[in-house]
């Protein structure tokens, strides 16, 4: 990429219609629950085997459970619970994707995953609007990919509204 | 010399902090808000009223300055209040990322107070139109 | 801040990055290039010349400029570092001079012209930039300290590492006993009981170790009260002073954050409700002034801190009435004074109308009830009538490491603190009875509530004819839970979970074991809350 340079101080309109457009590329980690879903490489930590995970008793259907990942307590989602997907058993390829957004770590439950992919930014697209209903706002886009299309999910987002769904949880507890 | 009456600051350093509210000491009256992160900025932003500037370092730990843009960019929340990025030299792709996503002008540190002040100067006085503008001039 | 403590501030970073430049040199003077120290110390010296421009110090800003712009050309191979190094120390002693001369007197502003001068001509190839200045020799110094500032997180990072290793400790001793079943060779095994012994020894100090650094003074969480204590008592009329003892006590700070809220409330109780107006003070014949000690101590793994007061006490009739009143409990109810007193914890039990009445007592303590229960802590209030109120905050000495008793429900295990349990049982299921719905048990000639934990937390039913009860709590705040098993005591490192998803109920955390498997921390406030949900339906 060649080196932009900038005089010392400037108006954005002074100076960006100065700069040429580089082309954006963005790294996805591709999983799937039936369809393919992507997050950019840079949220996600590692992907692991899923091994024993502690159920918690009084915390929402979505969430699986928690891990020990060398010694650190992490919570995993069942990203396809959350989704509102079919729920699906767990196998040999399912996966726990460790993603870091916004300094949390999370474990996300996936049926597995598929590839690592490049995508130049002007391949994704909004996604259309009839998917975007309001408990679906963190899907960012579509990325189209030869044959496949990859729905790019938005981990802070999706994270964030969990807080917004949950009861207090006493409540829950009484009624048991 | 234009009036200021609030401004955000964004930095991760207290000494810069204090720096500015030197350098902002010409603009009298001006109150300064704090923010060490771009995370906290957005805190701040959720509850300060009438801020008129921000001033948005771009190395920072847990938000950093780009980041900040596109979280601001991406909830369309705060087009009105001027943002300007405090760069480095090095930084100028970062600079140009915040800039396309929304910030109002830039400045690269090391800078003279002098000409801080001409560009707040030249950002304040884009305010008005560049309000109505806001969301269509600066899109990606 | 003013400008005397911002230029000390100032120095303060300079003098970390001359510093920090020093070293630089030195590792380039000795091992050649390497590309990582030059990007560091450039790194150093922009801040630095970033700093000293915003200062005012523009010359010194300049200056360094020159001196990075120097190094960027060792780094792209543009000029020999050989040729350059000794202008390099050569201008680390300018700065150092320059420095000393802003410390002794801020209002200069150094010119350092003519050094830039000839650090541009060796950028430009000519010349053999600075001479090695003089330096006054105390300068090589630089700021003494005796603290160095660490990232509470590395501390906290550190503790756990400690955890786990008292866990594994823990482990080890259980194999090792089993081996000694196993293995019939005496020496062997007593050299491994030896082995295993200092091991554990200094496990132990290392544990201490690192408690002790974490540890502030609780001075710093008592400093916090004097200016609200005289607002609040001038606004109310009264005289009173506030005395400290102990306040030399170190705290793990985590506990000292955690106690903040808690003494708030106390105190400001004490004030409001337990110290007497002047008047009324010298009618009783006590001093003008009242006064409230704020005191702390350590007993065992414990914290103790103390608020008293010399007020009118509590008045247990009146928090009797205003209990039966706010239908806390039934005029029937027989109580003894610790079960009146613990009537003011309850979240029923003020309003806010009745601030300056004797039932308003108890604003907030409620709060500080499930703050430090949430600790794994203590309150204890004693009073006694025109004498004054006690109130007692029993704290673990770590937050982090606690003992608990683990106990077995539907197929999982679950860490109970200790702090909360006060015996266990083995029981029949017919030792189980139901009134009203709810189930009890009959323990020391008390009736106490049974809380059966598969149920509360939505666990495998598996009835068994022969389970535990393990009782919480003190007096009538007792309350039994029933457990599949018990599985032993044991010290665990108290993980926070992750409240991505919301705050599970009942959970305090998580610990793992030795065996990596994590097993939750029972929060037993939760067994209260839902009895009163339940009490209220």
């Amino acid at each position: 990429m060649s080196k932009i340079s900038l005089p010392p101080s400037g108006l954005t309109e002074d100076v960006l219609g100065e700069i040429r457009d580089e082309p954006e590329e963005i790294q996805l980690v591709v999983f799937t629950l039936g369809e393919q879903y992507g997050v950019p490489i840079n949220q996600v930590q590692e992907i692991i085997r899923v091994g024993n995970i502690t159920n918690v008793p009084n915390s929402p259907s979505y969430m699986e459970g928690v891990i020990n990942l060398r010694g650190r307590v992490l919570s995993v989602l069942n990203l396809r619970k959350r989704l509102k997907l079919p729920v699906k058993d767990i196998t040999k390829a399912s996966r726990i994707v460790i993603t870091e957004v916004e300094n949390k770590v999370i474990g996300l439950l996936v049926d597995a995953v598929s590839h690592v992919i490049k995508m130049r930014s002007e391949l994704i697209e909004n996604a259309p609007e009839e998917v975007l209903e309001i408990d679906t706002d963190y899907i960012t886009g579509v990325g189209k990919l030869k044959n496949q299309l990859v729905i790019l999910l938005d981990l802070g987002k999706l994270l964030k509204r969990e807080k917004l769904d949950i009861n207090e949880g006493g409540k829950s507890a009484a009624e048991n | 010399m234009s009036t200021l009456n609030k401004v955000l600051i964004v930095d991760d350093s207290k000494l810069i902090h204090q720096m500015y509210r030197l350098v902002l000491m010409k603009y009298k009256g001006c109150a300064i808000v704090d923010a060490m992160n771009g995370l906290e900025a957005l805190d701040v932003l959720s509850r300060e009223n009438g801020i008129e500037l921000i001033l948005l370092d771009i190395n920072m730990p847990v938000m950093n300055g780009v980041q900040f843009m596109e979280k601001l960019k991406r909830d369309g929340l705060y087009r009105h209040i001027p943002i300007v990025v405090i760069s480095t030299e090095g930084k100028e792709e970062d600079t140009v990322k915040a800039m396309k996503l929304g910030a109002w002008g830039y400045i690269v540190k090391p800078f003279k107070s002098e000409v801080l002040y001409d560009l707040i100067g030249k950002v304040l006085a884009k305010k008005p139109s560049a309000l109505m503008e806001a969301g269509t001039k600066h899109r990606l | 801040m003013n400008y005397s403590a911002l230029i000390k501030d100032y120095l303060d970073d300079a003098n970390g990055h001359l510093s920090a430049f020093d070293d630089s040199l030195l590792l380039l003077e000795k091992n050649g290039v390497n590309r990582d120290v030059i990007l560091n110390t450039l790194g150093l010296l922009h801040t630095f010349k970033g700093n000293s421009g915003m200062m005012g110090f523009e010359s010194l800003k300049l200056y360094l400029h020159q001196v990075e712009e120097l190094l960027k050309k060792v780094n792209d191979n543009e000029i020999g570092l050989d040729r350059v190094i000794d202008g390099l120390l050569g201008s680390a002693n300018i700065i150092r001079n320059t420095l000393r001369t802003i410390e002794k007197d801020p209002t200069i502003n150094p010119d350092l012209t003519e050094n830039i001068f000839s650090l541009q001509q060796l950028l430009e190839g000519s010349g053999n930039g600075p001479d090695i200045q003089a330096v006054d020799l105390l300068s090589y110094l630089g700021t003494k300290t005796d603290t160095i500032k660490v990232d509470f997180k590395k501390l906290d990072n550190l503790l756990n590492l400690v955890g786990e290793l008292v866990i594994f400790k823990t482990r080890l001793n259980q194999i090792g006993t089993q081996i000694k079943g196993v293995v019939n060779n005496k020496p062997l095994t007593k050299e491994l009981s030896e082995g295993f012994e200092l091991m554990g020894k200094t496990v132990s100090e290392l544990q201490e170790g690192i408690m002790k650094v974490r540890m502030l003074p609780v001075g710093n969480v008592f400093n916090k009260f004097p200016r609200m204590v005289r607002d609040l008592a001038k606004s109310q009329g009264k005289e009173i002073q506030l005395a400290f003892e102990g306040e030399d006590t170190e705290l793990d700070k985590t506990v000292i954050d955690e106690l903040e809220e808690p003494l708030l409330h106390i105190i400001r109780n004490a004030i409001d409700h337990g110290i007497e107006p002047a008047e009324e003070r010298i009618k009783n014949g006590k001093s003008r002034k009242g006064k409230i000690t704020l005191s702390a101590g350590q007993e065992s793994n414990y914290v103790i801190i103390k608020v008293k007061d010399d007020g009118r006490g509590i008045n247990f009739e009146k928090v009797r009435e205003a209990g039966i009143e706010k239908g806390l409990i039934k005029p029937e109810d027989f109580l003894d004074e610790d079960g009146v007193l613990s009537l003011i914890f309850s979240a029923g039990f003020t309003t806010r109308e009745e601030t300056t009445d004797v039932s308003g007592r108890g604003i907030g303590l409620d709060v500080v009830n499930k703050n430090i229960s949430r600790l794994n802590g203590q309150v204890i209030v004693d009073s006694i009538p025109e004498k004054g109120t006690t109130f007692t905050i029993k704290l673990p000495l770590s937050l982090a490491i606690i003992p608990a008793l683990m106990a077995e429900a539907g197929g999982e295990i679950y860490a109970i603190p200790m702090s909360a349990v006060d015996e266990s049982v083995k029981v029949k299921e017919e030792d189980i009875h139901v009134i009203n719905n709810h189930e009890v048990v009959r323990f020391r000639e008390k009736i106490l509530p049974v809380v059966r934990l598969n149920e509360f937390f939505g666990l495998n039913k598996k009835r068994q004819k022969r389970f535990y009860l393990v009782i919480l709590g003190k007096t009538e705040k007792r309350l039994a839970v029933a457990v599949d098993r018990l599985r032993g005591q044991q010290e665990i490192v108290i993980k926070p979970l992750d409240d991505t998803f919301g705050k599970s109920y009942g959970i305090a955390g998580a610990s793992i074991l030795g065996d990596g498997r994590i097993v939750l921390i029972i929060d037993t406030m939760a067994f209260y809350e839902r009895k009163e949900v339940s009490a209220g339906v």
